[in-house]
């Protein structure tokens, strides 16, 4: 079975690697129904997020910027970019 | 506040003392003969610049992460030791935001050891480990750390802690510099922590036939979700619930032979998850639950999957909704644009500028003197504006914007407006509206033709400005002035021609496109136009990149093939112009 080992996130400048299985279940959970790329073609601001998953037969990347999948919000909290 | 302070986080401040030498150089641009038309559309605005909550938060954690780097350079600068990442470590630690926890440094610590003769032996052995690096830093040859600080003379290392001391004054003193920023973040963190249980209540208020009343009650009482009600409706309202696993986007990733292992997994043993949660405990292999006629009977019907889901994305939009217009940053404003009495209360803000972080113009009018004039609303968004090297020009592009508005006309259903190319209508009443969560795309007719051509002119003033030597918000050795927009994609469509026809155009940017018409031809303007909606159709998106990708490696595919028909099309359409151009020269 390919299990996922570890979950890689850029968000602009920030760099988050996750390989809790609890926190990496949650985020699967989020992400399985997103589209492999998100895009807003209107401007180009906004933040650019790219995820890569890494199991032991391949990786899977994400990536978007200015138009941000369902759960996003939530997903960012659950890799801890939520800082004060 | 200092200036840089100012800059970062009260950008309404800066853009406002900057807009006489913004007036001034737009005036320079178009000529003397504008002069009075430019600063009366600029006197006749409000701007507005916007920081949602996350992108304010951002700001700050980058400012007092800068701010420490600075500190500790000076610092090691004061102690005369190599700023260097081990060094770095071996004092402060491992935190992004070294001074904000002062008490878990191994120099505070350090301290707190020389300090506290009554220490517990568990802790002073935990406090030994961690600052043995600190210590071994300056005396390399110490190992029996306690005796050291029992019996040594420490003059020098508390010396270094007095330095540390002042440096963490002056950290101190940013934060209370920001304080007011941190308060305000606070205050919106409380109004969403509210508004989230209020709306996860309606939530299970709207599905409670499925729930028992302990557990109804148990979320009153907690405020968190827990037993069915989590399976069901999810830890939050943008997460999928446990159910969602059995819905038929889920069974198509398990259907569909190009989904991934992982995704497929994960939706498996969700399922497994849900059937033990319900009481239904058949070990790990999905096969023994698959044809469970117990199991079975326990799987929700896709009706009521469907109809968590929706009623979770509508909770959902009416919450951010909610928050958005509730945090004092829109309330602020809003008093402030509700003082102007504009005649349009369709005005633009609302909770969509903060949930799409958008940077627009909206047309609005108001009575002076018996007459309407135009008074529009700028709003720019300032999230990312101590990273965004086009800051400045993106700044120019929109009072490009409020300098081509035109009202044309105002009567009892609304008023009718020019700008650039386009013409709106907008309406006088306001109907209450909830803004979805996705911003939409559609674009108007002439909007992406207006809008590079916008562009290139506010890319000319933007160079004007910093020629002078006024940068805004933009360093003066990273700003950007070409780029930072979609709509430079569509550039190699409009190059050619604005170069060729750039004082016919200038001239019919307030609503007199005969002006340029009268050159270029009414129907070759046209044709033009549509190649924008052919290259927007065809390459929206990502799609976009994939074709400069193709083009630059000099890909030969079907999509640089239709690309080199649209660059066919356009030069086959200047051709026509510079035609037309000549022909009507010789009539004259």
């Amino acid at each position: 079975m390919s299990e996922i080992i570890y979950i890689e996130v850029a968000i602009d400048n920030k760099y988050y690697y996750i390989h809790d299985s609890d926190k990496i279940n949650n985020i699967i959970r989020i992400i399985r129904y997103w589209p492999p790329k998100s895009f807003s073609s209107h401007i180009l601001d906004g933040e650019e997020y790219r995820i890569k998953i890494t199991t032991n037969n391949e990786t899977t990347e994400y990536t978007g910027r200015g138009k941000y999948p369902k759960g996003y919000n939530f997903f960012k909290k659950i890799i801890g970019d939520n800082r004060e | 506040m200092n200036k840089s302070l100012e800059r970062k986080l009260s950008p309404d401040i800066m853009l406002r003392d900057f807009m006489p030498q913004i007036t001034e150089t737009f005036i320079e641009y178009y000529g003397e003969e504008n002069k009075e038309d430019i600063e009366k559309k600029f006197q006749n605005m409000l701007l507005i610049c916007t920081q949602t909550p996350n992108g304010l938060k951002n700001k700050l954690f980058n400012l007092k992460k800068d701010y420490s780097k600075e500190l500790i350079s000076s610092f090691f600068d004061k102690i005369n030791l190599e700023f260097s990442e081990d060094n770095i470590k071996k004092i402060f630690g491992n935190s992004e935001l070294i001074f904000e926890y002062p008490n878990i440094l191994p120099i505070e610590k350090y301290i707190k050891i020389i300090n506290d003769k009554d220490m517990p032996i568990y802790l002073k052995n935990s406090f030994i480990r961690d600052i043995k690096p600190f210590i071994n830093l300056f005396y390399p040859s110490v190992t029996d750390i306690d005796t050291f600080i029992e019996t040594s003379d420490l003059t020098q290392l508390n010396k270094i802690y007095d330095i540390y001391q002042d440096t963490l004054n002056e950290y101190n003193n940013l934060k209370k510099e920001i304080k007011p920023y941190i308060d305000y973040l606070d205050e919106c963190k409380k109004i969403k922590k509210d508004l989230k249980r209020k709306y996860t209540l309606e939530l299970v208020e709207q599905f409670q036939k499925y729930f028992s009343d302990e557990d109804i009650q148990n979320f009153k009482e907690k405020g968190y979700l827990n037993g069915k009600i989590l399976l069901y409706l999810g830890y939050t309202l943008e997460t999928p619930s446990m159910i969602e696993a059995f819905s038929k986007e889920s069974q198509k990733i398990i259907d569909d032979p190009k989904s991934k292992f992982w995704q497929i997994t994960s939706i498996i043993n969700d399922r497994i998850k849900f059937f033990k949660e319900m009481g239904l405990d058949l070990g790990e292999k999905y096969q023994n639950y698959q044809d469970n006629p117990k199991c079975q009977n326990i799987i929700p019907a896709q009706d009521l999957i469907k109809n968590i889901r929706d009623a979770k994305e509508e909770l959902e939009m009416r919450m951010y909704n909610e928050y958005f217009t509730s945090i004092s940053e829109y309330r602020n404003t809003r008093n402030k644009i509700d003082s102007l009495n504009l005649c349009l209360k369709d005005d633009g803000y609302n909770a969509s500028t903060f949930m799409y972080a958008g940077t627009y113009v909206t047309p609005n009018i108001k009575m002076e003197n018996d007459n309407f004039i135009l008074f529009p609303l700028v709003n720019i968004n300032f999230d990312n504006v101590n990273v965004d090297d086009f800051m400045d020009k993106r700044i120019i592009h929109e009072l490009n914007h409020v300098y081509e508005l035109e009202l044309i006309n105002v009567n009892k259903a609304g008023a009718d407006y020019t700008c650039g190319w386009e013409k709106f209508h907008e309406i006088g009443t306001q109907e209450d509206e909830l803004y979805p969560l996705y911003e939409d795309n559609t674009k108007r007719k002439y909007e992406l033709f207006n809008e590079i051509i916008n562009e290139l002119i506010a890319q000319e003033i933007t160079e004007k400005l910093h020629s002078k030597g006024i940068y805004m918000f933009c360093d003066p050795n990273n700003a950007k002035i070409q780029g930072g927009t979609g709509y430079e994609s569509t550039r190699f469509l409009v190059q050619t021609f604005y170069e060729t026809f750039k004082s016919e155009i200038l001239a019919s940017r307030h609503g007199n496109m005969n002006q340029l018409f009268e050159v270029c031809g009414e129907e070759n303007f046209n044709q033009l136009n549509e190649l924008f909606h052919v290259f927007k159709d065809k390459w929206s998106e990502f799609k976009i990149i994939t074709l400069f990708k193709d083009l630059k490696n000099q890909v030969n595919n079907e999509n640089t093939k239709i690309f080199y028909q649209i660059i066919d099309k356009r030069d086959e359409i200047l051709a026509n112009m510079l035609e037309f151009k000549k022909q009507n020269t010789n009539r004259r």
